[in-house]
């Protein structure tokens, strides 16, 4: 059924009764100029966050404890009933334009925003909400609650929001917001900032909302080295389909395309090598080279892509990387991929980059390469094509010698 | 100790609060917290007779009509005096000096100009209906309509009826579609 504006609908009086819904977030057209991220809150009864492990976003995927896990590229949720701690009554479900205020965006430049609310066992869809943004001055938007009432749980479509965006949003629900990427200037490289002389002490730091997009080829940010060092740095690789003829969520439920991540390495004593599917090379974290691929997250939300995770307590022990995406069966397509390469790294802004240029006559893309300039990690865009790995080495002198191999 | 009505549910304030006066009905609701035009909730109150029609006209009280002809049902417009704190509207009814055809008092809430600003109850939060001893701010009893309301413009959040010598409150939650003139014909009154 489609839901209106300020209309409900009960998800667990049903039998059996989902134990995870899963939100999905599509808009039209798709492939929008606007830059649209999604975020959960998690409530208590008083409509406010516990505290900032209650925002899920893209600098935080998942909820503290679990059960709301962000995915596909944040255009799903997946929302497990009977894991959401007792003291949580709403789970609000949110869309907002990066930096949409300053660059004169809005939801109105859309037509549609729409919610598919899925029973994820079975996948049978238990409501939709189509909402018109036409005139929408809103650059975030509410688009609807899924709260408890007695003994069930349901689901609210909403679509109101405010014009401020993410940090007015975030507010709202009592998110103590550092950075509103709307209003300050934008953020200067961290390399560009003195060095704390010591490390911060208070325990409850305001949540980072900034994002960082690498919008050229070749540009480049310095992630500062902290006294603690570097945590675990997850590079992943996430696309969609794109464009399909299987509706409007067919960007989410099938992949023509497949991709694989993997990454060349150098250490500093010199040895290098690959880290990827082909060969099952798959790394590791404690051991040389303290990069390890993982298939999918480890939550298990397959839709989240492919992700690389780097061990930072050993970033001193790395020379370099280049990471890269392959196209092992089939025509190459990579205009169909979308594909974002996003890298998170504790206390450090989310990089994000874009597939945004396309040579379908090539299997390989070079996405990102990470250096080690004194102890910081120097992140720039790359997206170049290769026909193969031999010709990736070649452009970026890891010096290997290579074989034919396979992933089975 | 007030009682939480559910929707349907009744209880005798007569009972409650024996020597019952004058009763003060405040209905209440949150405001608008997203961007965008805010809530404008009316609330009316319509003394009805045995056969669910108004007694006159002017037994339709709301903004441009504060009182009944007999003067015992008040509408004290938007409470901006600390009266009755949180309340959005109050009505207050004298109970001795109703005029005994009225068999019931049903109170309605509409959100002026719901259509073209799109918005209905299911948008608005918190929302509620609580009766009072006027004298001595005693809350009897309180309905929480929130979770009964969804596409409706125009709720009935409840009635006061006279059951043999007693006055009841009852919790009724019944949306309406076509806002405030469309229950004003229904219940009878003569709109120009």
């Amino acid at each position: 059924m489609d839901l209106q504006p300020g209309q409900n609908i009960s998800l667990t009086q049903r039998q059996p009764a989902p134990a995870t819904i899963e939100i999905a977030l599509a808009w039209e057209p798709t492939n929008t100029a606007l830059a649209i991220d999604s975020s959960a809150f998690a409530l208590t009864g008083q409509g406010k966050v516990r505290d900032d492990g209650d925002f899920v976003f893209y600098n935080q995927p998942a909820l503290a404890g679990g059960g709301i896990q962000r995915a596909g590229d944040g255009r799903a949720f997946a929302v497990t009933l009977t894991a959401l701690p007792a003291a949580i009554e709403r789970v609000v479900i949110a869309l907002t334009i990066d930096q949409g205020r300053r660059r004169g965006q809005s939801f109105g430049q859309l037509n549609q925003v729409r919610a598919e609310i899925r029973d994820a066992g079975s996948q049978a869809v238990l409501a939709a909400f189509p909402l018109s943004t036409k005139m929408m001055a809103e650059t975030a938007l509410i688009v609807g609650e899924l709260y408890r009432r007695n003994a069930e749980w349901k689901f609210r479509a909403v679509g109101q929001g405010f014009v401020g965006g993410l940090a007015p949003l975030a507010r709202q629900y009592g998110v103590d917001v550092a950075d509103d990427p709307d209003t300050a200037e934008p953020p200067p490289p961290p390399a560009a900032q003195p060095a704390p002389a010591s490390p911060p002490a208070a325990p409850a730091k305001p949540i980072r909302l900034e994002k960082i997009t690498l919008e050229k080829k070749g540009s480049s940010i310095s992630l500062e080295k902290k006294n603690q060092g570097f945590g675990e740095i997850v590079v992943n690789l996430n696309w969609n389909q794109g464009g399909g003829g299987k509706g409007f969520f067919g960007r989410l439920t099938s992949r023509k395309v497949d991709l694989d991540l993997g990454c060349l390495f150098k250490l500093r004593d010199g040895r290098a090598g690959a880290v990827q599917a082909l060969g099952n090379s798959f790394g590791s974290l404690q051991q040389p080279p303290y990069i390890q691929l993982m298939g999918d997250d480890r939550s298990g939300a397959s839709a989240a892509g492919e992700f690389l995770r780097i061990n930072g307590r050993h970033w001193d022990e790395l020379d370099r990387l280049v990471a890269f995406a392959l196209i092992y069966k089939g025509a190459p397509n990579w205009s169909e991929t979308d594909a974002v390469v996003t890298i998170q790294t504790p206390d450090q802004p989310t990089l994000e980059i874009r597939l945004d240029s396309h040579r379908n006559d090539q299997r390989m893309c070079a996405l990102v390469l990470l250096e080690n300039q004194g102890g910081n990690i120097k992140v720039t865009k790359l997206v170049e094509y290769f026909q193969d790995h031999r010709y990736l080495d070649q452009a970026y002198h890891f010096g290997l010698r290579w074989v034919a191999g396979s992933k089975d | 100790m007030a009682i939480s009505l559910q929707k349907g549910g009744n209880v005798s304030l007569s009972k409650q609060v024996p020597g019952l006066k004058k009763v003060r009905f405040g209905l209440g609701w949150d405001l608008r917290k997203t961007d965008g035009a805010d809530f404008d909730l009316d609330a009316s109150a319509f003394v009805l007779d045995g056969n669910g029609k108004v007694l006159s006209d002017q037994h339709f009280v709301f903004y441009n009509n504060p009182k009944d002809p007999s003067g015992a049902v008040a509408h004290k417009g938007d409470n901006r005096t600390g009266q009755g704190e949180g309340d959005d509207e109050v009505i207050e009814i004298e109970l001795g000096t109703m005029p005994p055809t009225a068999a019931k008092v049903a109170f309605v809430v509409t959100i002026h100009d719901a259509e073209a600003r799109k918005q209905n109850f299911g948008q608005v939060g918190n929302a509620y209906i609580r009766s009072l001893n006027a004298e001595g701010e005693q809350e009897i009893a309180r309905y929480d309509l929130s979770e009964d309301s969804s596409t409706e413009t125009a709720m009935i959040f409840g009635e006061l009826y006279r059951h043999n010598d007693e006055w009841k409150f009852k919790a009724i939650g019944q949306g309406y579609a076509g806002g405030l003139a469309a229950v004003a014909r229904d219940y009878g009154v003569n709109l120009g």
